[in-house]
């Protein structure tokens, strides 16, 4: 009774490996390390340099 | 106004304008699963028509949701840098798994639901409507673990080497009791909101003598359903004000303006005008023991007052200075065992010291004035957490009063007689969005002056980026959410106005049987 439709499983499945592939671009472009700005945590909160 | 208040500004205003749809996306959930699941139950396709009638407006409601949540958790990127630095690896956790969870599960049998109509049975159609509820429900799970850890921060620690703060414990912040008395509430308010919109837009067809058939049920679901959800938001609200109580002691004195301890049981205050600066609630009407009894649960448990709990903040303002001269110390030579023995008594209120940090540069140097000045910096504004905090109690009230009075006509079967019902149910459609709006006040105002309660400053905690940047990102945002706002009214007064009739849908006199909706393989 709560089987899926074959169809209707095969079109999930893509729909899941394109969020994943579309998950995986969107941090290669935006969220990759390489995208981080430097934070310097240390300057904030004891005010000094974290390397001094 | 500065980079910190303009980033609290777009903060408040892009969440509050979020908080429009949560709430109505929480409540509708779980209503169309009711209604389909008397669908399945009956076979009568009127309930079906009630599913994609209601499902029409979830669905609009439901994009404007994701549009404006996103927006949001970009900020703490953009607006809140430092924060996001100092907390991300214990806030970030919940909030990347609401992201993912919304985006595989929600987002997937969403479209199910509204797609899935001619290719699924009905009992799978069901189970499809009950996992968006579910899916919904997690997502402000996951969101309020995130929320209930910036106002009560348990199984992490401050971490010397990385100078931010870590998980320890993660099944405390996930088992955190002031996250899951907010969660409850939270979503008891939304389903509220689900049940009130549904027996607004119905007494408006009633008013109007079309749909009698859609409405009478829905109001009839609505009612009850409310009636349930409105006595626990009113339970649950007094389980999170007892949570609050006992994490968060300035809150809960700062809500009822109470500016010095009393004897317990300590009075409650029902209405007054408090005056932050001479410390005295005006024309105040009190009633005994109350405030004690829902603080506390007891008869001998002390409420503390505002000027006993700035007196605490100065004597961890002082610990904490200890503690910020241990950890510069151990910057600068990080062996030193006897900075490390005395920085590990002290850290718990490292936070406390942080809010010198206004006033002057050099921690380490305060002066009296500036400790008493930051020791005042964590009593919040009253007046405002004193009034909104009781109109939304007041709101909980009336929504007991008016969905138990609903249900009884209902029941009766005398709804269409009481025109002034109807025009009330109507007229009190934006109710619950202003209560829950107010609510949302009352937690946050009432957190301030702290993103995350005793350990971290809000004015430390923004991004260091030109002002005139967040102000151009602001303008931007109240532009696009305006246009978005009216897209979103245009297409829900469209829809309600055509009523299910305008939908197209299939024939409401042919029930198929289960098997004649299951498509060929």
């Amino acid at each position: 009774m709560l089987r899926l439709p074959a169809a209707l499983r095969r079109d999930l499945a893509l729909l899941v490996v394109c969020k994943l592939a579309a998950l995986a671009v969107l941090y290669a472009l935006f969220f990759a390390p390489s995208h981080r700005p430097a934070i310097d945590v240390a300057a904030r909160i004891a005010g000094a340099p974290a390397n001094p | 106004m500065d980079v910190v208040a303009l980033s609290r500004l777009q903060f408040g205003l892009t969440a509050m304008y979020h908080f429009l749809f949560v709430p109505l996306t929480l409540g509708l959930s779980v209503l169309l699963a009711i209604m389909e699941g008397v669908y399945v139950t009956t076979g009568r396709p009127v309930w079906r028509d009630m599913v994609r009638f209601w499902g029409m407006l979830f669905g609009i409601n439901f994009a404007m949701g994701v549009a404006t949540g996103i927006t949001m958790e970009f900020q703490f990127g953009t607006n809140w840098a430092y924060y996001a630095h100092y907390v991300g690896d214990i806030f970030g956790a919940p909030l990347a798994i609401e992201g993912l969870m919304a985006f595989f599960l929600e987002a997937t049998f969403i479209g199910l639901f509204f797609f899935g109509w001619d290719r699924l049975s009905r009992v799978q159609h069901l189970l499809v409507t009950c996992l968006v509820a579910l899916g919904t429900n997690l997502s402000a799970l996951w969101i309020l673990i995130a929320n209930g850890w910036m106002q009560y921060p348990v199984g992490a620690r401050f971490n010397l080497a990385t100078m931010r703060m870590e998980v320890t414990d993660f099944s405390a912040v996930l088992l955190n009791p002031v996250a899951q008395a907010k969660f409850v509430h939270t979503v008891s308010a939304g389903y509220v909101t689900g049940a009130m919109f549904v027996m607004s837009i119905s007494a408006w067809y009633l008013l109007r003598g079309r749909n009698r058939g859609l409405a009478v049920r829905s109001i009839t679901v609505a009612a009850s359903f409310g009636l349930a959800a409105a006595l626990s938001v009113v339970v649950l609200g007094d389980e999170s004000g007892y949570t609050v109580g006992q994490n968060q002691k300035m809150k809960i004195a700062a809500i009822e303006a109470m500016w010095r301890t009393e004897a317990a049981p300590a009075s409650f205050t029902l209405i007054g005008l408090p005056d932050q600066a001479t410390h005295v609630t005006h024309a105040a009407i009190r009633i005994p023991w109350v405030l004690g009894l829902i603080a506390t649960r007891s008869l001998d448990g002390r409420v503390e007052g505002i000027e006993q709990l700035v007196s605490d903040a100065t004597a961890r303002i002082r610990s904490g200075m200890v503690a910020y001269a241990a950890l510069l110390a151990l910057r600068g030579t990080p062996h030193d065992a006897a900075a490390a023995a005395v920085f590990d008594a002290h850290v718990g209120d490292l936070g406390y010291a942080l809010l010198l940090r206004r006033y002057t540069p050099n921690v380490t140097d305060a002066t009296e004035a500036q400790i008493q000045a930051a020791a005042w910096d964590t009593v919040p504004p009253i007046a405002p957490l004193f009034w909104t905090f009781r109109i939304m109690v007041a709101l909980g009230f009336y929504f007991i009063a008016l969905f138990a009075t609903v249900f009884w006509q209902a029941s009766a079967r005398r709804l269409e007689r009481h025109r002034r019902l109807l025009r009330l149910m109507l007229w009190s459609l934006p109710l619950p969005w202003i209560a829950a709006e107010l609510g949302w006040y009352v937690a946050e105002g009432g957190r301030q002056p702290w993103t995350i309660d005793g350990v971290l400053p809000t004015f430390l905690s923004a991004s260091s980026v030109p002002a005139t940047d967040v102000v151009l990102s602001l303008i931007g945002f109240v532009v696009f959410y305006s246009a978005l706002a009216a897209v979103e009214l245009y297409l829900m007064l469209r829809t309600i106005r055509r009523g299910p009739e305008g939908m197209a849908l299939p024939p409401a006199a042919s029930p198929a049987p289960i098997a004649a909706l299951r498509p060929a393989e």
